[in-house]
This record gives C-alpha cells, sequence and structure tokens, in this order.
C-alpha cells in the first residue's frame, strides 16, 4: 500500500499527463500565440527595449507545456535557476495547435513573447529554416562536453541552435488485464490475431510507423529506406498492413490513454514516461521497450531570435544541462536525459526505467524525412495507410 | 425671472444656422447613413476577411517552410488533381447531407409539439432543456458519446444485458458514432428553428382542414407541412452549414478515413503549416454551399412572396 506522500506524488505525477503534453512537445513553440492573438502586449516585448537584463516586472520567459508538468519543471529548473543566478525567470504555459503559425508571426513582427522554448526535432528543425531560432557560440555553453553529442543541434557555421533538454521513448504499452501477455516486438502491430485491438498515433511524424517499419523488418535497411519516394512507398505498403489491426488511431496520447486504461483497446503505442506514470496511478498496464528499439525522441532547449535577453537565456539553457537538475527531472517526469550516464546519479532501477536496454538499442527517427516530404507524405498517408 | 429676456446675439444665431445645416446634412443623406453602417460592417468584417483568404490561397509554400507572399496555382492544382481532397469534399457534403435530414426527421415532431403545447410554462421547461445542451462544448458532448458507445459503455452494456448480443460491439470511433454525435450535437439548432416556424402557423387553418373533412395527417401533410416549408428548408440549410464546418466532432468520433474537410483543412493549416492550401480547400467548401444554397432556393421556389404564406399563416 502506497504512503500518503508517495500516493501524492502519484497523483501529482499522473496529472502532468496532461492530454496534450506530447502534442505540445512536437509543436511547443505556441509562445506568439498570445501576441499574435492581440495580447501581446501584455506578454511580448519589443525587440530594441532598453532594458537589457530580466526584471521582476519582465523576466525572462520559458516556453513549457501546462499542467503539473510545468510544476515540476518550474521546482526542479527555473525557480532554482533564479535562485543561482539572481536572473528572474518565469516559466510561460503554452497553447497547441497552432503554435508554430504563431510564433512565427510574432518573431517576423519583432516580438519575443518568450525568451526559450523548448520544442521536439521537427518544430526545433522547422523553426531553424524558417529563422525563428537564435544561432549562438558553443563557447556561450560551458557544459557543452556533457551533452550526448549528436543532441546539439548546431547550424550551417557549426553555431549552436539547440541543445537537449530531455527525452522520451516511444513503446509499446498493454493492458494487462485485456491481454494475455503485453506486446513486445512492433511486429505484433503486424499480428492479425489482434484484428482492432490496438492503437497507434495516426501522424507519420508523431508515430513513426514509417521508421518502425524500415528498422523492424528485414527487406529494409533502416533509415537507407527512407530516401526516396519509391522506398518510402514501399514501407509504407507496409505499414497499411498494421490498419487492420489498429481500432484506434490517435495524435495525443490522452485519447488513448482512457481507452487502453478502460480496456477498449489491448495495447497500443505510448511514450515510456506516461505508461509509467500510468502504471503508478493504478492502471493495469505494462510498458515493454520493443525487441527493436522504443523510438527515442529529444526535446530541445531553443532560444527565440527576437529575445531581448539573450545572455540570461543562454545562461538558463547552460543550467538546464547541469547534471543535478537532470537527475531531478528524471525522477520526477522519466524523462530521458540528455547528458552522459557517467554525469547522472540515477538509481539502476530508474536508468532501467526511462533508458529499458539504452540508447544505443533505440530506433532514433529520420525527423527530417517528415519536413522534406511533408506535403506528399501528408497526402500518402492520409489515402494508404489511413484510408 | 421676471424683466429677463432672452437676446439672440450673433453668436447663438450662428450656433442655430450651423446645427440647423448639420440637421439638414443628416437628414438628405439619413439613407446613406443608415445603410452605410452595415455595409461599413460588412466590408470589415467579411469582405476584408473574405479577399484576405483568397489572396493567401495563391501564395506558395515551399516545403519545410513558412509561405510566402507571392504567386502560385500549385494548391488548386492539388485539390484538383489529387484525389484525396475531393473524396473528404465528397464525404463531408454527404455527411452534412444526412445530418440535417436526420436532424429534421427527429426534430420536427418535437418542434410541432412544441408549437401545439397547450402549457406555457410546459413549453418553457422542454425549450431550456434543449437549448440547455448546447452550453456545453462540442468536446465534452463528443466525449460523452466517446463514453457512451465504447466497448465498456452504457450502451454495450445494456445490450449484452438484455440479450441483443453476444459480444461488446466496437462503435467508437467509427461511422455510426459520428452520426450519432452529429445529429445529436445539432438536433437542438433544427428544433428552434422549425418551432419558430411551425409556431407562426395558424391553428385555425388546421382547424378549417379538418372542418372540411380532412384526416389528421391529410391536415399536416396538406396544411402544416407547406406551410412550414421554409421553415423546414432553413432548419435543413443551418443543421447543414454548420455540419459542413464541423471539426471536433468528427475528428473525435470518426476514424481518419472519415474525417471532414475541415479536420483536414486544420491539419494542412496547423500540422504543415500549409496555410495557403487550408485556404484553397476552405474556399472550395465555401463554392460548394453557395452552390446548394442557391439551387435550393431556385429549385424549391423558397423566400418566394407565394411561399410566404398569402392570406394566413406564414413561417416566417
Amino acid at each position: 500500500m502506497p504512503s500518503t506522500s508517495s500516493t501524492d506524488r502519484a497523483e501529482k505525477r499522473a496529472r502532468t499527463t496532461t492530454p496534450t503534453r506530447r502534442r505540445f512537445l512536437r509543436s511547443s513553440v505556441a509562445a506568439g500565440t498570445l501576441a499574435a492573438t492581440g495580447l501581446a502586449g501584455c506578454t511580448s516585448r519589443i525587440v530594441g527595449s532598453d532594458d537589457q537584463s530580466p526584471s521582476e516586472s519582465d523576466p525572462l520567459k520559458i516556453g513549457v507545456y501546462g499542467g503539473v508538468f510545468k510544476e515540476v519543471l518550474d521546482g526542479a529548473l527555473v525557480e532554482p535557476f533564479t535562485e543561482d543566478s539572481g536572473i528572474p525567470a518565469q516559466s510561460e504555459p503554452q497553447s497547441i495547435g497552432d503554435a508554430m503559425v504563431k510564433l512565427k508571426q510574432a518573431v517576423d513582427a519583432g516580438e519575443a513573447p518568450v525568451d526559450v522554448v523548448v520544442v521536439a526535432p521537427d518544430a526545433r528543425i522547422r523553426g531553424t529554416d524558417m529563422g525563428t531560432w537564435l544561432n549562438y557560440s558553443p563557447d556561450d555553453i560551458s557544459r557543452l562536453d556533457a551533452v550526448i553529442d549528436d543532441l546539439v543541434a548546431k547550424g550551417d557555421q557549426g553555431d549552436i541552435v539547440g541543445i537537449g533538454g530531455f527525452g522520451w521513448s516511444l513503446n509499446l504499452t498493454t493492458n494487462t488485464e485485456v491481454m494475455d501477455q503485453p506486446l513486445t516486438s512492433w511486429k505484433d502491430l503486424w499480428n492479425d490475431q489482434y484484428a482492432s485491438q490496438l492503437a497507434a498515433n495516426r501522424l507519420p511524424g508523431d508515430g513513426f510507423l514509417l521508421d518502425i517499419a524500415a528498422h523492424t523488418f528485414d527487406e529494409f535497411n533502416g533509415r537507407d529506406s527512407l530516401r526516396t519516394k519509391e522506398d518510402i512507398r514501399a514501407v509504407m505498403e507496409r505499414v497499411t498492413e498494421v490498419n487492420p489491426q489498429i481500432g484506434l488511431w490517435w495524435a495525443q496520447e490522452a485519447e488513448a490513454q482512457q481507452p487502453l486504461r478502460e480496456g477498449n483497446i489491448g495495447a497500443t503505442q505510448m511514450y515510456n514516461d506516461v505508461s509509467l506514470v500510468m502504471k503508478e496511478k493504478g492502471a493495469p498496464v505494462e510498458t515493454r521497450f520493443p525487441e527493436e528499439g522504443g523510438v527515442l525522441n529529444f526535446g530541445s532547449w531553443t532560444i527565440v531570435r527576437t529575445t531581448n535577453y539573450p545572455d540570461a537565456a543562454k545562461q538558463f539553457v547552460d543550467y538546464a544541462i547541469r547534471s543535478d537538475v537532470q537527475t531531478q527531472i528524471t525522477e520526477q517526469l522519466y524523462s530521458v536525459p540528455t547528458i552522459g550516464e557517467s554525469e547522472l546519479n540515477l538509481s539502476d532501477d530508474l536508468y532501467q526505467k526511462v533508458y529499458g536496454p539504452g540508447p544505443e538499442a533505440a530506433i532514433r527517427p529520420y525527423n527530417r524525412l517528415y519536413l522534406e516530404k511533408e506535403q506528399w507524405l501528408s497526402e500518402q498517408w492520409k489515402q494508404t495507410v489511413l484510408s | 425671472m421676471a424683466g429677463e429676456t432672452e437676446t439672440e446675439t450673433p453668436y447663438t444665431r450662428d450656433r442655430s444656422e450651423s446645427s440647423g445645416r448639420l440637421r439638414g446634412w443628416l437628414n438628405d443623406r439619413s439613407e446613406s447613413i443608415v445603410l452605410g453602417y452595415p455595409l461599413a460592417m460588412l466590408a470589415l468584417f467579411f469582405a476584408v476577411p473574405l479577399f484576405l483568404l483568397i489572396a493567401t490561397s495563391f501564395y506558395p509554400k515551399p516545403s519545410g517552410e513558412y509561405y510566402q507572399v507571392g504567386f502560385t496555382l500549385e494548391h488548386y492544382r492539388r485539390l484538383f488533381t489529387v484525389p484525396l481532397y475531393f473524396r473528404r469534399l465528397g464525404f463531408t457534403v454527404a455527411l452534412s447531407m444526412a445530418t440535417a435530414f436526420g436532424c429534421l426527421a427527429i426534430g420536427y415532431p418535437v418542434a410541432y409539439t412544441l408549437a401545439r403545447m397547450d402549457s406555457r410554462l410546459r413549453r418553457r421547461v422542454y425549450i431550456t432543456t434543449i437549448v440547455s445542451t448546447m452550453w456545453l462544448t462540442y468536446i465534452i458532448r463528443s466525449y460523452a458519446w466517446t463514453v457512451i458507445l465504447s466497448k465498456n459503455g452504457v450502451l454495450n452494456e445494456f445490450l449484452l444485458t438484455i440479450g441483443a448480443i453476444d459480444t461488446a460491439l466496437s462503435l467508437t470511433p467509427g461511422i455510426w458514432a459520428l452520426a450519432i454525435g452529429m445529429t445529436y450535437v445539432f438536433l437542438p439548432f433544427a428544433i428552434l428553428t422549425l418551432y419558430s416556424s411551425i409556431n407562426n402557423i395558424d391553428p385555425e387553418l388546421e382547424e378549417a382542414s379538418k372542418n372540411l373533412g380532412a384526416d389528421r395527417f391529410q391536415t399536416f401533410r396538406n396544411v402544416t407541412v407547406p406551410l412550414s416549408k421554409n421553415g423546414i428548408y432553413s432548419a435543413w440549410m443551418l443543421v447543414f452549414i454548420l455540419a459542413l464546418g464541423a471539426y471536433i466532432v468528427p475528428r473525435l468520433l470518426g476514424k481518419p478515413a472519415q474525417w471532414t474537410l475541415p479536420v483536414i483543412i486544420g491539419n494542412q493549416s496547423l500540422n504543415n503549416l500549409n496555410v495557403p492550401f487550408g485556404a484553397a480547400l476552405s474556399i472550395a467548401m465555401m463554392v460548394v454551399v453557395i452552390v446548394i444554397l442557391v439551387a435550393g432556393y431556385e429549385l424549391l421556389g423558397l423566400g418566394s412572396e407565394e411561399m410566404a404564406g398569402a392570406g394566413g399563416g406564414t413561417d416566417g
């Protein structure tokens, strides 16, 4: 029987899985929403202001997602940063949906509704292509060496665009009251014995079924099988075979959480951290890193190009990759840390929970594919996989 | 005050002449002013946004980037060459029509009963109850249906209990869940429109029909329905247009293959950042609505003097 404190913690953690959390991460740069909807004067600043340091009345604004997740980041990151550095900082819960559109509009108008924001890879790449982020020197980040190499996104000149803040693994999660055994392989999505019993993310760039198929089946050769349209078509043909098994296509994890908890679906693609929280909350679910590897992705801290406080923003990013901060966030959110294992102070049990067989065994999605061929892919996806 | 007289000074005379001229100017232009205000509002809140929508639909959108100001026919080429969009447009129109007919079929008897109810108190209670369903957002109402229609939901429990089915049905997401959800969400609009129409029909006309030997069904078919024809069309069109724009209900209750065009438009604008193509799709949808609206008026002769119900009950 859990103690009161652990129950409270479970409650708190459960609430962190707000319906829009993962979706927000994918496009969490909704920072411009307020600015572009006429409330800009309340929350945003115009570039060119004389103030060069954040103040109590105009703190460094950190774009994060809402709910208790914001509370956790406030407690583990934002408030300690202010205490240590003396720089007033404030997290801003962000809306979803039209995130990139609104931020783009705000930045083009010279506004900086937030100074730093955490974004998923596709939004980071898109923001880089659109010139939304500030590029800065690697010398500005003192702890850069601690960050896992490929989690530092760099521009053409070798300058930094984003630095990994925390990650997540897309796994297979099973309702153990409905299914005899937890699903353990991505191939189970293709197994017709599970007709209409499974769920999967319907967005090609969120569910990564193309990457999964390309890494799972011998006839394909991982990412190399996703280079040309012809090759992609072949992989997509394979992905269409999951359709009879999928009773629910979801876009935000909350759409699948309730049906999974209630047994309306037997198993689903689901984020490892969300699944662990569900289980902690008492849901009859088991999450498994598939044999072929979970799909591992990372959110990056990016600095908005129009910020008035680039130095304070860099200080914040530097602080966010401190080992104690990374450890604390991992402990509270089950997220995947972005600095090397040797830098962390994680228990073996927690390490196992968040990493499973380790990052080397994970599938790293071909994020750029979903931007470079987005329109074609979107149409093909709807006409074949989702038809 | 005794002895005090008002003296007209050059200053007051000037003011008086000035205000008189202003009144005259206003009187001369009263018609323009009265018409100008709504026209200005229409231009500001309809014509300008529509122009921007049309203009945006021609802006180029490089892959992976944001759209730019320019000119391209690429979005319309895609609209006409990729079958996906026409299929979705066709499905959206068909679903909206079915929803409109469903709402009419359920809504008309309800509206008729309400209109012919003797007790004003009971009628108010019923109307308030119907209106109150609209106080909840579409999301909550749609989500409620996902709970009711789910495998472990109330409907399945009931059907299993009475032995109508052996195994629980998986109704949501699916076409039936979508049809039920759409009808439920838009039914109040149909009922209220029809109620207003039927309520305006003079009951004496129905009484006269019966006095002339018609039974209740004949009276209903030959008197009530024709006199409420405009109301029927208005209710159908209102629900049809609202259903065409439905976004939340199809997303929550339908499978991806049953998503309507607004969901695709949202997907294009928000996920792919392809606002210009979203604008082109919106214009296509708008054209369809206009064509159906005009066809309805022309074919059914609605809105004519004749249909206004000369010499008796009108349905407004």
